[in-house]
């Protein structure tokens, strides 16, 4: 009975040895999630991330995801260190992944940026652009006006560019588009004839930027984390913080 | 006896299922999906389509480079769709030979007018024409200083064409030039001796004028790159020659754009012949940044541009 014991518990010691070192043959892994990105150069925002920390003397494989599903079915196989994710995203799985907000992610020193809905005069009350098209980069949240609006009410029209957004509703393409103020004003700089005939319907809640979330069980991810609050926009970085709209992490 | 009466009955709820068309089952409509071949921008319409439409229920047949109305007709009796999307010319011209009640939309495909004129009244579709005027905002955004376009173009190129984009350019204060170039042997002569100055180049999808017999797009590029003229083009594949910035059709936001036209028509039960042709919305823009290096000096950051893709695609 002893033995058996014993037997059992050798098995269970070299199984983790087994694992572990398989992990960190493979080296680390970091996982990305941003539905507000286009999926344009995932491998070059997968090189970039990948080379940067090399730089930093760690060996780890990026992964980026385009939706959540393949995001979780992923998680469960190759037990990420840590994932960049959205952050309505980290805070909507929070409970599933138990995973801690570690670096908040910032554009120019900004935490959090601002989309309006624009539409032409016809649309004075966000309730009449129920079932109607709305043009938009992908839009992770559910809801486009809390209370008043979801995603699932409208019929998204999904473009990769802002300025596609603002034309295809200049043009009466759609009834309505979420885009930046920035994008915005700069379409009225170049093209006012097209900005003049639409206005801003509504201001949307600020969205906070991409943050890096740790998962519980993994030993590295301090170090991980402490490599990503270097990062910047020069090298290799460039892709990946574009892919996340930002020019860098602070501690959250 | 009892044991036969079960058997008939048994027999009879089988065939009834087996002969009953799924879309009659289910309240969902099915969506017929024929493509004329194995194209990768073809697989990105299909994504964008189910992105925009999860869980629609879509049915795939690819002609594979060949008419074949028989296997179409098969295809649609089998399936029985409630819509018929077509991605290319092939698909659209075999697919309405033998469908002509059903809801056909066309995308990808050249020279729409053909389907938009004819008698047809189940046919409407997105053109491959980007409007002018989105394509010279966006070159604006990225050139703000530009004030004039040259365009060389061939004299059979349709006037409407150079019109309509003229008028376009007007919009934002821009000069649309026009240069006919009647034999390809003359395009840099007739680039330098324009009688009205420009400061930018856009190429058209002029087939006359550009072809691997007439040799123009070189000379094209060598008078950008010495005159420092900043060059639109209307594919991707043009930046490896030179060209500053391509703008072309963004095949996902294609598909989500069909997909809200199949709305319109099975859910808001508008007609195909009530909606008339739309252009694409979505585009999709790469930009040369060795060229844009040369344009604007080491001052150039990439960073400061919004767009799809940065080529040449090294990770630096």
């Amino acid at each position: 009975m002893k033995k058996q014991h014993l037997l059992r518990l050798l098995a269970v010691i070299i199984g983790a040895w087994y694992c572990a070192c398989a992990h960190d043959a493979w080296g680390q892994h970091v996982f990305m999630l941003n539905p507000e990105s286009g999926v344009a150069d995932i491998r070059k925002v997968k090189e970039g991330l990948d080379a940067y920390f090399r730089t930093q003397g760690i060996s780890a494989t990026t992964y980026v995801f385009a939706n959540a599903v393949d995001f979780e079915d992923s998680v469960e196989r190759l037990h990420p260190d840590i994932a960049i994710v959205a952050s309505y995203y980290a805070q909507f799985r929070q409970d599933r992944f138990r995973w801690n907000v570690l670096l908040a992610g910032h554009n120019n020193q900004q935490k959090t940026f601002h989309k309006i809905l624009i539409a032409s005069e016809k649309f004075s009350d966000i309730a009449a652009l129920k079932n109607k098209s709305i043009a938009t980069v992908p839009f992770g949240l559910p809801e486009i006006v809390p209370g008043k609006l979801t995603m699932q009410e409208i019929r998204a029209v999904t473009v990769s560019k802002d300025i596609d957004a603002i034309m295809a509703l200049g043009f009466e393409q759609v009834d309505a588009a979420i885009v930046t103020a920035e994008s915005f004003e700069k379409l009225r700089a170049i093209n006012p004839e097209v900005a003049d005939k639409l206005y801003i319907l509504q201001e949307l809640p600020p969205i906070a930027y991409p943050v890096v979330v740790g998962f519980p069980e993994s030993p590295n991810v301090e170090s991980l984390a402490r490599a990503l609050t270097t990062i910047s926009e020069s090298g290799q970085a460039k892709s990946p913080l574009r892919f996340l709209g930002i020019t860098g992490f602070v501690q959250e | 006896m009892m044991k036969k009466q079960i058997l008939f009955f048994t027999w009879w709820i089988i065939a009834g299922y087996v002969c009953i068309p799924r879309t009659a089952m289910s309240a969902e409509p099915v969506y017929a999906i024929i493509k004329s071949a194995s194209l990768e921008q073809m697989d990105h319409v299909i994504a964008g389509f189910s992105e925009s439409l999860p869980g629609a229920s879509m049915r795939i047949l690819n002609l594979e480079g060949r008419s074949n109305t028989r296997k179409i007709r098969e295809f649609l009796q089998k399936e029985q769709p409630s819509l018929i999307i077509c991605l290319g010319m092939l698909a659209t011209t075999s697919t309405l030979t033998v469908e002509k009640t059903r809801p056909v939309l066309f995308a990808m495909t050249l020279d729409h007018f053909r389907f938009s004129e004819s008698p047809q009244e189940n046919v409407t579709g997105i053109s491959m024409e980007i409007p002018p005027e989105s394509l010279f905002t966006q070159f604006r955004i990225l050139a703000p200083d530009i004030r004039a376009i040259g365009v060389p173009h061939h004299p059979a190129m349709p006037h409407a064409y150079i019109e309509n984009a003229a008028r376009a350019a007007k919009r934002l204060g821009i000069t649309l030039i026009s240069i006919e170039i009647t034999s390809p042997r003359e395009m840099l002569r007739a680039l330098k001796r324009s009688a009205l100055p420009f400061d930018s180049l856009w190429m058209v999808p002029d087939a006359k004028l550009y072809n691997q017999t007439t040799q123009t797009l070189p000379k094209l590029i060598k008078f950008s790159a010495t005159n420092k003229k900043p060059l639109l083009a209307f594919s991707e594949s043009f930046l490896k020659a030179g060209a500053l910035f391509s703008i072309s059709i963004d095949y996902r936001s294609l598909g989500s754009q069909l997909a809200l036209l199949s709305r319109r028509i099975l859910e808001d039960h508008v007609s195909p012949k009530d909606i008339p042709p739309m252009p694409p919305i979505g585009t999709f823009t790469v930009l040369n940044t060795d060229v844009a290096r040369t344009l604007w000096g080491d001052g150039f950051d990439e960073t400061e541009y919004e767009v799809d893709k940065f080529y040449p695609e090294t990770t630096d």
